[in-house]
């Protein structure tokens, strides 16, 4: 099959917002239970050692209508809480069996508690994540969190998670870290056979499918894709940041992408590439998920990390990856975005990187803006100067 | 040599022909309407006819705007924001800083000391900001479109109007009327809105140096001009053919590519 093939495979099954792949889970699995795991990142490991179906939940991609919703939820609360609980309200997480929400957000936190009450008897989960990593407690506190959560899933599926059982998932999610960092480092160096959006649908497989068949797909796609050719043209490398939790649509980066700009490295779903590298496999398996999370998590807007930022992190991306700019992507009503963006503008307007900051919502439909935003880019960038000089540069353009 | 430049805005399409000097020795207009291609090629028609000029005598176009790409034939296309600040630049060199209020999208540009962009902003989703809000306007108070701007100069008692959405603007226009405000005080207030929407799209482009150029229709409006100007603080370029600036800044660039074609080499 080629890879475009099995790229447009999967764009139909993430298109459906009612989740089908957990009854053909449940189906395959009696008396197993699925829990959906709200962005950015959730233990999937503990999940999957309860022998319990980790669900990635990151709102509808505009594939609902938002008609009850928004009577719970104010207006400046983003698309992916609000399309979330909509899911619920219509009925579309009829097979999950409960969620759990991390502690990344105020609208993360507020929405567990509208899930509660909007439905008593669905298990809703909050985990509480420390907030200063270098507090000499944040690990024993971390530990004790995990441990609270291994018991509620303990409860919830009837099932004790033995170390036998979470190891075995350490290693299949480090498995899909490794192929997914595979996959990265192929839309980084192949932007012209492997586009951002058709990356970004790969993985969006891991959504909708358990990682086991994801794992198996990612690597079906990179085998494919070592034997293809080139099918984008390629004017601007860019890198996106900022759509870390909201799912941006793919027809965004596919707007962007035909004019000729390739996003050859993103932030999009990022909770599938949480660690930086992999889990190790000996020792206390909860002590070794906290210090990870302490020490080896992928830099990121919801984890405060004061040598890290994710504006010192943009700015080592560009440099490592030698991009011609920054695309500046926030989620609409995303308060960690929205402040990272203007720590990530200075530091492109201090180092000359041309950037476009832009706004999205999950359910945008219309790209013109997008479009004439990077034509205009592009223009300024490519045309002959006026003046005979040379070209512009850190030429910036925002809606 | 003879180049032309082809802008399809949302509400009119303008049309110039430029010569070796770059001097514009034709001009077309038509609005727009619901067949963007018909006027565009009405509008180039007129243009021709204007120089006595044939199709053929023409060696490069480009077209700009909104529909530039229902312009049929071999015509590079390039955006408003190119064009605009192609054409400003070109008719006052010292401008740092373009605003170009449309009818559907207005921009602020940042200009180079070689006039080339170096930083733009597009108004967001909302219609405050934008020229077809004026054209509401005159409808609404069945007062000529070009007749707005002069009116709004004989304002003494200026009406507030919010100018953060164009319906609840618009609201307001009406509570206004009701209330028996006179039609120079509404538009007056409506042209300070407007202008302190485009104002703090501009503040997050630019520094403080170089002179501010005023491009498009609106600039025909002497009482925006006159607020944003007092928004500002700072005196506005206005050209004569600030209508037409788009479709000079098209043929301009369609006379640099004929430029590079001749320097490459390469057939024009």
């Amino acid at each position: 099959m080629p890879i475009a093939r099995l790229i447009e495979s999967i764009r139909q099954k993430v298109d459906d917002p009612s989740y089908p792949e957990i009854a053909e889970w449940k189906a395959s699995h009696p008396g197993g239970k699925a829990i959906g795991c709200f962005p950015v990142y959730i233990p999937a490991e503990l999940i999957h050692a309860a022998g319990m179906l980790p669900v990635q939940i990151a709102g509808a991609m505009g594939n609902v209508k938002l008609d009850e919703a928004d009577g719970y939820l104010q207006s400046s609360v983003c698309s992916v809480g609000r399309s979330t609980l909509e899911l619920k309200i219509d009925g579309h997480f009829s097979g999950l069996d409960g969620m759990i929400f991390p502690s990344v957000c105020e609208i993360s936190r507020g929405l567990s508690g509208v899930l509660k009450r909007y439905d008593p008897d669905f298990p809703v989960i909050y985990i509480h994540y420390p907030q200063n990593l270098k507090s000499a407690y944040a690990k024993d506190y971390l530990v004790n969190e995990l441990n609270r959560l291994k018991s509620v899933l303990e409860n919830l599926s009837g099932n004790k998670i033995t170390d036998e059982a979470l190891l075995d998932a350490f290693k299949l999610y480090n498995e899909r870290s490794e192929l997914l960092s595979e996959l990265a480092q192929f839309q980084l160096d192949h932007p012209e056979r492997l586009s951002a959006s058709e990356s970004y649908l790969l993985r969006l497989a891991g959504v909708v499918v358990p990682a086991e068949r994801h794992n198996a797909i990612i690597e079906e796609a990179l085998k494919l894709l070592k034997d293809s050719g080139d099918r984008h043209p390629v004017r601007l490398r860019m890198v996106l940041t900022g759509a870390f939790c909201e799912r941006p649509p793919v027809e965004m980066l596919e707007t962007i992408e035909a004019e000729g700009v390739a996003i050859i490295h993103d932030d999009i779903l990022l909770g599938q590439r949480w660690w930086v590298e992999k889990l190790p496999l000996e020792g206390d398996l909860i002590s070794i998920l906290a210090e990870n999370y302490l020490h080896n998590t992928v830099i990121n807007p919801v984890v405060f990390q004061p040598e890290s930022t994710p504006c010192n992190h943009t700015l080592d991306i560009v440099e490592r990856t030698k991009a011609d700019g920054v695309i500046i992507a926030s989620a609409k009503s995303c308060h960690p975005a929205h402040h990272d963006s203007h720590c990530i503008v200075r530091i492109c307007e201090e180092h000359g990187f041309p950037f476009v900051r832009l706004e999205f919502e999950e359910d945008q439909r219309v790209f013109e803006s997008t479009r004439v935003l990077f034509e205009a880019l592009l223009e300024a960038r490519e045309r002959l100067p006026i003046a005979g000089t040379d070209k512009g540069n850190n030429v910036v353009g925002s809606t | 040599m003879y180049t032309c430049g082809i802008d399809v805005g949302s509400r009119s399409t303008k049309v110039v022909i430029l010569d070796e000097d770059s001097t514009v020795r034709g001009r077309g207009w038509r609005l727009t309407g619901g067949k963007p291609a018909d006027a565009a090629h009405e509008a180039y028609n007129e243009a021709l006819a204007a120089v006595r000029l044939s199709q053929g005598s023409i060696d490069a176009t480009v077209a700009t705007g909104y529909g530039r790409r229902l312009v049929g034939g071999d015509v590079e296309q390039y955006t408003a924001v190119t064009c605009h600040s192609a054409g400003i630049y070109h008719a006052f060199p010292n401008t740092r800083k373009l605003i170009d209020i449309g009818a559907v999208r207005s921009a602020a540009v940042k200009l180079n000391d070689h006039g080339q962009v170096h930083r733009f902003r597009f108004n967001d989703r909302c219609g405050a900001g934008l020229g077809r809000f004026l054209e509401r306007l005159a409808e609404t108070l069945e007062i000529p479109l070009e007749e707005l701007g002069q009116l709004a100069l004989f304002s003494r008692d200026p009406q507030e109007v919010p100018g953060i959405c164009s319906v609840l603007a618009e609201t307001e226009v009406l509570n206004h009327i009701t209330r028996g405000k006179k039609p120079a005080d509404i538009i007056r207030g409506v042209s300070e809105a407007l202008a302190e929407r485009v104002a703090s799209m501009l503040r997050q482009v630019w520094t403080d140096d170089g002179e501010i150029s005023l491009s498009g229709g609106t600039a025909k409006n002497a009482g925006m001009v006159h607020a944003l100007e007092e928004v500002l603080g700072k005196p506005i370029n206005i050209h004569h053919d600030s209508e037409f600036m788009g479709a000079i800044g098209a043929a301009l660039i369609a006379r640099e590519t004929i430029d590079k074609k001749l320097k490459t080499g390469t057939s024009a």
